[in-house]
């Protein structure tokens, strides 16, 4: 089962050096690409006493692993000044998806982003949103994928979604894995049409 | 032969030429990336401790550890050792990491291999850990390769 987490649980988290075994910073902020669904990096303070913003960001590329109690790191060297990712050195400059609409594929309103929610471990991806429904009853996760469009205000979810939306975070890493596995490889009961087939000597 | 830190603590350390008792063992300074013991801390704190390095102890016996000493023990280096002399990184009681970012319990204790100083395995509230499976020693937490 994958291991989902809210990425705004990881403020906070200690970034620790996998080579020393120290706490080398701690995380200030996630900066994620919502039209992309993608995690670009983290803005980090200062551990202990002295605590303050870095002036080093870390980019998602150069962690070893997000998980529940750290983000792991190789070595202090992954933390870095200069970075191409325009997003890291100004925040403000990210889409931010906080705040939109979700409409399932026929046109329901599902509530609004509170969160993403993403997968731990060594490449941690963007799965869901944590949606605060339209009632105002308890959050509710929805898958997301690279088929979801996305406007200034709006998150239109692609039709088959909403089988996976979820009302525990938990049961959400496990519908995640199903919605991927559907995704990517769509319903097996649809009649198999043959498709055509290039005779290996073509090649 | 197997030793543990727990196990060792508190044996008496006897100087090789003189038969003297030197000092006891009261902890291990191990090396950043936990492979093994650099020196061995037998008295003082901080800036007074006395560490013996490991290259200097010709047995670490079952009832005593023998060390061969040109000179008096020295006081502690810089860095690392400092750190761990002054008890900012104690193998015993420090969270375990896995690389993944999930916590495993803290350790409890360290074996070692008596003639090498090799780090053998940790184990921690959690279970036993493969020597092979050590990562690091900071001030943070012992960090181990995820299962």
């Amino acid at each position: 089962m994958t291991h989902v987490m809210r990425a705004g649980d990881l403020t906070g988290l200690p970034v620790v050096s996998i080579r020393s075994g120290e706490d080398v910073a701690e995380v200030r902020d996630v900066i994620y690409d919502s039209e992309l669904h993608r995690l670009i990096g983290f803005t980090l303070n200062r551990r202990g006493l002295f605590s303050g913003r870095m002036k080093g960001v870390l980019p998602s590329a150069s962690l070893a692993a997000i998980g529940v109690d750290a983000i792991m790191i190789e070595s202090e060297d992954a933390i870095t000044e200069s970075t191409d990712q325009k997003a890291l050195e100004d925040p403000g400059s990210a889409t931010s998806v906080i705040g939109n609409r979700v409409l399932s594929a026929d046109g329901n309103d599902l509530g609004e982003v509170i969160g993403v929610i993403i997968t731990s471990g060594p490449t941690p991806a963007a799965v869901g949103y944590e949606i605060a429904p339209v009632d105002n009853g308890d959050s509710v996760f929805v898958p997301i994928s690279e088929q979801l469009a996305l406007s200034g205000d709006n998150v239109l979810l692609p039709v088959g979604a909403t089988d996976f939306i979820r009302h525990d975070l938990a049961g959400f890493g496990a519908a995640v894995t199903d919605y991927r596995t559907s995704t990517l490889h769509p319903t097996t009961s649809r009649p198999t049409t043959p498709r055509s087939t290039t005779p290996p000597g073509d090649l | 032969m197997a030793e543990t830190f727990n196990h060792a603590e508190g044996r008496s350390v006897i100087a090789a030429d003189s038969a003297e008792t030197i000092g006891k063992v009261k902890g291990f300074v191990v090396d950043s990336s936990a492979t093994g013991i650099e020196s061995i801390h037998i008295a003082g704190r901080g800036r007074r401790a006395l560490v013996i390095p490991w290259t200097s102890i010709r047995s670490f016996g079952a009832d005593a550890v023998i060390a061969e000493l040109a000179s008096a023990p020295e006081t502690v280096a810089q860095g690392h050792d400092t750190d761990a002399v002054k008890g900012k990184i104690v193998a015993r009681s420090t969270r375990v990491l896995d690389t993944n970012g999930f916590e495993q319990g803290v350790v409890d204790d360290v074996m070692f291999d008596a003639v090498s100083g090799q780090l053998t395995g940790a184990i921690t509230s959690s279970g036993h850990v493969d020597g092979s499976r050590l990562r690091s020693l900071g001030s943070y937490a012992l960090v181990i390769d995820a299962e």
